[in-house]
């Protein structure tokens, strides 16, 4: 189910929500766990149970890491959800690398004939990170099978993020099945749950629209300039899309008292590679300092495992050389960066950012197009006329609207994402209740328009 | 019950009244757009060179429309059912002049395998089937990435899905009918279409366009109009609105086929225009079943009445490549799992241009071939 849709706006989240309150307290965890089985188990029951298999094997071995030996209850515990990633996401990339052909490719026709298990890639690393932190020793094994599969199924996270630790939930998880009488930010919720909505529909999902008109044309249709555009609204799609599905997992996340990490800190405002990498996908950056790049030695050989662990994010982010691309891509932004740092620091301000947005952009065309396709788009932009013939005046006036809210105004300002919370409520126009019930209205009105998030597939 | 401040109840309430009134204003809007269902228009009135114009109907008064003649009107000898892929299917492939009587095309927006058996069971019920063949077209995997061919849209009336509610021995099934409805009706009443069109839509009294009603020039405000706005406010200049050369070709003919424009050759063709990524797929493994339970269900409906059905599925023009598609093989499997069901499978004439208006909808030359086929198999004795 897509947060982006009527059936969850108007049915799914007001009647789980009534169940969650009006239940006694123990009984709150399994409505939440059990509406986020629905939430999910709508995509189709295969995927469903590969889900609970997951699950319940991060459960069941987590309790294995303090008996057997460290290294191989570790393998263990990993394998499965690890196998499962690898054959529902993995698996063709791998047969059209090797060249398979229809007879190899026939003795996996099952796992290829199954659609990609949205958000599979963000729970994998969920119960990933719960076993490795179990066998560090950092947390101990969850006894409360109830409480795991709250962390786990949570629905708000569930699909795309922000991608937990148990740690960080646990406690709140355990406060709703203890405290009587809970005390949500209702309004904040809303107000983000709102805001987000309205930025998907009307924001990403139309800077997507006006990206795909440039794409596919035959030579001469564009010029240099139409390439620019598009790239510029590529990379407003892919923010926004992403920011609104985090903004909204927030707010939802609120009206259930479970308050989610935030996952982007204005990440265009960097001023280098490094730290958009700090303030993009945070929760992502974090899960792969911790458990990858830490682990194989950081600093120590920093080239190669800032090329390893950036390789791996772009094979996070989708099956195909097009992604790996466009990791390494980023791995070579921040070696640049590493490397140039102290001219790099001395640029103006304005300067830095701007040509941090402008590398960063420069990747983003590499989620949309194969990577023989993102070379003759890159030549396209050296050897076309300066132009523009795809795209007009009220384009323009559109991206430049964009921009100014994504450059110029800070989100302390207008979003109070942070807490504390409900400063915002307190002014007439940015926390007015009836902006916020217009802006879901409008998305809730135009929702037929929206396309699906880009990062449920990852 | 959540323990909230009085500040937070506050904000609360106002919120929910505006959202209360907003939707409120949407239920209002809805329920004031006409449904062009009933009064059924009887489309045997149109002459030769006349046509109705949709321009300006959402999808499902679209579809009501032709809905409604098929309620209310005899049948014909052939009906096609299907959605918009077949839309210039017309008695010409057949070699007649459009003849309601011998051939109707009831194509109605996006339906699947699920709305169609729907319908077609209910005109079952009115004894509305053709009295002949009916020819039940299901969308092509590659034209939409395996949409709407077991997923339901939300298009079809919900009275029609609430007969298939109430004849349902199994709960799951009947659970996911009414979610169905629920979603159709949740989607058709939260339409930024529905509201525009409420408000701006006339009845069907200038949407008759024809060579005689169109010769006058039309108004040149509504020429200037920017194309933005022409729809929104075109309608207020009555007939010449229709009239206007991009409107008027969104029609349907007394046959209920969509005319093609006088002398426009196949528009440019975009060979391989959907670009199939697997993980925007909608057939999933698994929906094989459910392919095969559909055909067989609407299958039972033709043997029912005691007419000829068969299914047809036109091809989409693109590269040999793709035959292999997961959403193809996937359809492959399930068709394996009715082999009893007549199915022309035309999905191997993928690539002559010729047979093509443009990617997903085939020409009238196609359509000839198609009536040929028909003929030779002895589905029009």
């Amino acid at each position: 189910m897509n947060f982006n849709s009527l059936e969850f706006l108007v049915l799914f989240l007001p009647a789980t929500l009534l169940v969650f309150y009006a239940v006694p307290r123990h009984l709150r965890l399994w409505v939440l766990v059990g509406a986020s089985l629905v939430f999910y188990g709508v995509s189709g029951p295969e995927v469903l149970l590969a889900f609970v298999i997951a699950i319940a094997w991060g459960y069941a071995t987590a309790f294995l890491l303090q008996r057997w030996p460290k290294a191989l209850a570790l393998v263990m515990a990993v394998s499965v959800p690890a196998f499962t990633l690898v054959m529902f996401k993995y698996l063709g990339f791998i047969l059209d690398s090797v060249q398979a052909g229809p007879d190899m490719r026939a003795h996996f026709s099952f796992f290829l004939g199954i659609l990609l298990p949205a958000g599979i890639s963000f729970y994998t690393f969920e119960i990933v990170s719960y076993s490795i932190d179990v066998a560090d020793g950092k947390i101990p094994p969850e006894r409360d099978a109830l409480r795991f599969a709250g962390f786990a199924t949570f629905f708000p996270h569930l699909i795309a993020g922000p991608i937990m630790r148990y740690a960080d939930l646990r406690d709140q998880l355990r406060a709703l099945q203890e405290t009587e009488r809970l005390e949500p930010h209702l309004a904040s919720g809303l107000r983000l749950l709102a805001i987000g909505l309205f930025f998907k529909i009307f924001v990403a999902d139309i800077s997507g629209s006006l990206a795909a008109k440039a794409t596919g044309l035959a030579a001469g249709e564009a010029l240099a300039l139409d390439r620019l555009v598009q790239v510029a609204f590529w990379s407003m799609q892919i923010y926004y899309d992403f920011w609104a599905y985090s903004v909204m997992a927030i707010g939802l996340g609120r009206l259930f008292c479970v308050e989610l990490p935030v996952n982007f800190r204005e990440p265009y405002l960097s001023a280098n590679p490094r730290e958009f990498w700090q303030r993009w996908h945070i929760t992502l950056s974090y899960w792969l300092r911790d458990y990858v790049y830490i682990r194989m030695g950081g600093r120590e050989a920093y080239v190669r495992n800032i090329l390893i662990v950036f390789a791996l994010v772009g094979l996070w982010h989708g099956a195909g050389w097009n992604f790996v691309a466009w990791g390494v891509y980023h791995g070579a932004l921040v070696i640049l960066y590493h490397v140039t740092r102290p001219a790099w620091d001395r640029l103006p301000h304005a300067v830095s950012v701007a040509l941090t947005f402008t590398l960063v952009s420069f990747g983003w065309p590499l989620f949309f197009l194969s990577l023989g396709d993102y070379w003759a788009f890159l030549r396209d932009l050296a050897t076309l006329p300066w132009g523009v013939e795809q795209f007009g005046l009220r384009h323009l006036l559109f991206l430049a609207a964009i921009g100014l809210v994504t450059f110029g105004v800070r989100e302390k300002v207008w979003l109070d994402i942070e807490p504390p919370l409900g400063r915002l409520e307190q002014r007439r126009l940015l926390g007015s209740p009836v902006l916020a019930a217009a802006l879901m209205f409008a998305g809730m009105l135009c929702i037929s328009l929206s396309k699906t998030f880009i990062y449920f597939r990852f | 019950m959540p323990h909230a401040a009085p500040s937070q109840r506050r904000w609360l309430a106002a919120f929910g009244l505006t959202l209360a009134c907003l939707a409120g204003l949407a239920l209002w809007l809805y329920l004031r757009l006409p449904s062009f269902r009933s009064p059924a228009f009887d489309f045997r009135t149109l002459g030769p060179d006349q046509s109705f114009v949709t321009q300006g109907l959402t999808r499902r008064q679209d579809g009501s429309l032709k809905l409604g003649f098929a309620e209310s009107y005899p049948p014909p000898r052939i009906g096609a059912y299907g959605n918009h892929i077949i839309n210039h299917l017309s008695s010409e492939a057949f070699g007649r002049a459009p003849d309601p009587a011998f051939f109707f095309n009831y194509a109605f927006a996006n339906l699947a395998l699920p709305e169609l058996e729907a319908y077609l069971v209910h005109l079952e019920k009115l004894g509305h089937l053709p009295t002949q063949l009916a020819l039940v077209q299901i969308t092509t995997p590659n034209n939409d990435n395996g949409h709407y061919i077991v997923n339901w849209g939300h298009e079809l009336p919900p009275d029609i899905l609430l007969e298939r509610l109430v004849v349902q021995g199994n709960l799951g099934d009947a659970a996911g009918l009414a979610w169905q409805m629920m979603r159709s009706e949740l989607n058709e009443v939260l339409n930024y279409n529905t509201a525009i069109l409420s408000l701006v839509q006339g009845g069907p009294d200038n949407r008759i366009a024809s060579e005689a009603a169109c010769r006058d020039a039309p108004p040149e405000w509504l020429q200037r109009l920017p194309m933005a706005l022409r729809g929104a406010v075109g309608p207020i200049a009555g007939r010449s609105f229709y009239c206007l050369p991009q409107n008027r070709w969104y029609a349907y003919r007394r046959d209920g086929s969509m005319p093609l424009q006088p002398g426009e050759g196949p528009v440019p063709l975009i060979r391989n225009e959907n670009p199939l990524k697997d993980s925007e797929r909608e057939l999933n493994a698994g929906d094989e079943a459910r392919i095969a339970r559909y055909l067989r269900a609407i299958e039972a409906i033709g043997r029912r009445a005691g007419i000829k059905l068969v299914f047809l599925v036109p091809p989409v023009y693109e590269t040999d490549d793709r035959r292999d598609s997961q959403v193809n093989r996937i359809f492959d499997r399930g068709l394996a799992l009715a082999p009893e069901v007549p199915v022309i499978d035309h999905r191997h004439l993928h690539g002559d241009p010729a047979l093509f208006h443009d990617y997903r909808h085939p020409s009238p030359r196609y359509y000839r071939l198609l009536a040929d086929e028909l003929r030779r198999r002895g589905y029009l004795d």
